[in-house]
């Protein structure tokens, strides 16, 4: 149950407000939407890409630098043309993803589940550090 | 939008501005040849073909940006499309 409703039961339950005002309350909780939700979705409308670095010194004398930046748009319709794949095509996919390694069911990739994921990559970053090298993954 | 321009440079060597455009028009032609056949295929797959002509110009337009910078030592390689 959200404070805000245990909040108005507690003032209901100590007389402080009637029973209707009570429920024009709760009414209008339920028609707001969740900030935290509202600013999860701008957040991920501001990402623009995926960025990967990695930092390479196995040899001192010629140290190597990779900086990669995908469009995350470029995600977006990847997902959305994964969908129009026929389901004969999509069984061969998987198979072939299984044999590598990979357990993904590309008939149940949704944008709607991209959306959601490019959202969470907003508080996300890898970063994967060993004595010689820097490997980070992050969207911007 | 599409993307109009790549870049190219290649260290020690070179760097290059590559109009998009002029590549498009080569590969018209070729388009040309390869709709009819894409066009049966959809059909056969029960596909909407404007549906998926969507998605694939929505893939061009999000090539846009895209950047890949590589540096190893004295060597270089930087492709970026805009």
């Amino acid at each position: 149950m959200g404070e805000n409703r245990r909040e108005i039961l507690d003032m209901l339950a100590a007389g402080k407000i009637k029973a209707d005002e009570a429920e024009r309350l709760i009414r209008a909780l339920d028609e707001t939407p969740p900030a935290t939700s509202r600013a999860g979705t701008a957040a991920a409308a501001k990402l623009k890409y995926l960025r990967v670095t990695v930092e390479s010194n196995e040899d001192p004398s010629n140290p190597a630098k990779v900086n990669v930046r995908v469009p995350l748009q470029l995600l977006r319709a990847g997902v959305k043309l994964a969908g129009l794949i026929p389901a004969v095509a999509a069984d061969h996919v998987n198979q072939a993803l299984r044999e590598q390694g990979i357990q993904v069911d590309i008939s149940k990739l949704k944008p709607d589940d991209l959306e959601e994921l490019i959202e969470h990559l907003n508080d996300l970053s890898v970063d994967v550090d060993d004595a010689k090298n820097k490997v980070r993954v992050f969207c911007e | 939008m599409i993307p109009v321009f790549a870049v190219i440079r290649i260290r020690p060597g070179f760097s290059l501005w590559i109009p998009l455009v002029l590549i498009y028009l080569l590969l018209l032609p070729l388009l040309l040849l390869v709709s009819p056949i894409a066009l049966l295929a959809c059909l056969f797959l029960l596909i909407n073909p404007f549906h998926l002509v969507g998605i694939f110009w929505e893939i061009l337009s999000a090539f846009r940006g895209t950047c890949i910078d590589v540096e190893s030592g004295v060597h270089h390689i930087y492709i970026r499309i805009i």
